[in-house]
């Protein structure tokens, strides 16, 4: 007989043991694809779950609004239609207020440190888009007490009311409302194509160990094209600290020499590009010490 | 009569349990037959029984042909043993030259007896001896099967015949 074909009968039983084995190691398979699958959700939420705001940013980024939002506008930021009111009266009013504001880097003064074209190792710089297209406010002839600009809605006071009336009466105090938008300025990606982009970064460290941070200043991509510029620092209590008309300024942090405490503070720029457009930016800093 | 292999192929591969009994019932004799051959005692056999039994339901679904499942789980067997002693074939000491060439004159005994004989073998005399006297394959085939050199397989198969005549003649 062919040893091939040998046959012999396995013992009664045999098939429910393999029965038995054959159910545990399906259940032990899919358990094992179970785990499998739990885990790899688990890695990538705890992975993407630090980044989730990220997201947005971008998504607001890329959606190319490439304008002041009206709601920060009007609603929070009044001291844009103050402060430009007043920034019509700067000039006769140096003398006047020369006393109580930083000249360090003056207004006529030439270049006196270059900006470095990239910022180093500041926590976070927002890039700020030339959004506006034609002026927030015009400066020719405007009065201060802006006729033509409606008075914000959401003027409430942290101090007295500016009156607006007579710029030679008026303090530097100007009325803010409280909510100061704590976050950078949103940045749109898009760069207006009629002019430079600079960035200013959102905070400062006077007393920091990087050189570039212990100031306050924008970076421009070109700063030759930048004419008629001028930036004002407030406080949030509306006091402006510290003004220049040259791009290239540097703030230290300082208001008459004294050093002001930690905290967030205002920016507002206007400045003529290279094609001879106006432009109107603002945004905030937080100082560290 | 051959049972409808086709129908109780796609019942397993449906998980159907009296499918996968009628398909164990049909099979499980030449797979026994296989394992006997190579296992030394019955409890051994149907360890490596069931072993190759789960290797056939759980492959199934690579089965291209269900009708051939009959010897496509006889392979399966094969394999199973294969690869359980395998590991046990060691270079040999070459002093033991002296093999037998001719075959193994199997016809004259009984399938039972032969089986018996088999299990006094020494489990790499035995397999061995069933790859090529059983099997059919040659000495190049099994050599590279089991990872060992083709004078080692020369060896084995001779030491096995000698003993086999030993016991049986």
């Amino acid at each position: 007989m062919e040893l091939k074909d040998y046959r012999e009968m396995p013992d009664a039983g045999l098939y429910e043991k393999i029965e038995r084995r054959l159910v545990i190691r399906r259940r032990v398979r899919g358990a094992v694809w179970t785990a499998v699958a739990v885990v790899m959700v688990a890695v990538v939420t705890i992975a993407v779950w630090p980044h989730r705001h990220d997201v947005a940013t971008e998504a607001e980024a890329d959606s190319g609004v490439a304008q002041l939002r009206h709601n920060e506008y009007d609603a929070a930021h009044c001291i844009t239609e103050a402060v430009t009111a007043s920034s019509q009266d700067e000039e006769p009013q140096t003398s006047r207020v020369a006393d109580r504001e930083t000249r360090a880097p003056h207004p006529a003064a030439t270049v006196h440190e270059e900006s470095t074209a990239a910022p180093t190792a500041v926590s976070t710089v927002s890039p700020i888009a030339h959004a506006t297209q034609e002026p927030v406010m015009s400066h020719s002839s405007q009065r201060p007490v802006a006729v033509s600009q409606p008075m914000p809605k959401s003027l409430s006071g942290e101090g007295e009311n500016a009156s607006l009336q007579s710029k030679a009466e008026m303090d530097d105090v100007v009325v803010v409302t409280a909510s100061f938008d704590a976050d950078p300025v949103k940045s749109p990606s898009a760069p207006s194509d009629n002019g430079s982009m600079f960035w200013a970064p959102n905070v400062m460290a006077p007393d920091g160990e990087v050189d570039d941070n212990r100031t306050f200043h924008f970076v421009f991509s070109d700063a030759t094209g930048v004419s008629d510029f001028r930036v004002q620092i407030y406080n949030r209590g509306g006091r402006r600290l510290y003004t220049s008309t040259d791009p290239l300024f540097r703030w230290d942090g300082r208001h008459h020499g004294e050093m002001l405490p930690q905290g967030t503070y205002v920016w507002v720029v206007q400045y003529r590009d290279a094609e001879g457009h106006k432009h109107q930016e603002k945004g905030t800093v937080t100082l560290i010490r | 009569m051959e049972p409808d292999y086709i129908a109780l192929v796609e019942g397993c591969r449906r998980h159907d349990r009296r499918a996968q009994r009628a398909l164990y019932d049909a099979l499980a004799p030449m797979a026994m037959g296989v394992c006997m051959r190579y296992a030394y005692n019955r409890d051994e056999a149907q360890d490596l029984l069931q072993e190759g039994f789960i290797k056939v339901f759980e492959n199934l679904r690579r089965l291209r042909d269900p009708r051939k499942v009959g010897s496509w789980a006889y392979r399966l067997m094969v394999n199973t043993c294969i690869n359980h002693y395998k590991g046990m074939v060691k270079p040999l000491s070459l002093d033991d030259l002296d093999y037998e060439p001719e075959s193994f004159p199997m016809d004259p005994f009984g399938a039972e007896e032969m089986v018996a004989a088999m299990q006094s073998l020494t489990p790499q005399q035995r397999l061995v001896f069933n790859l090529v006297q059983v099997e059919g394959y040659d000495y190049d085939e099994v050599a590279r099967e089991l990872h060992c050199a083709p004078s080692t397989v020369r060896t084995l198969i001779s030491r096995a015949r000698r003993r086999l005549k030993e016991i049986l003649i």
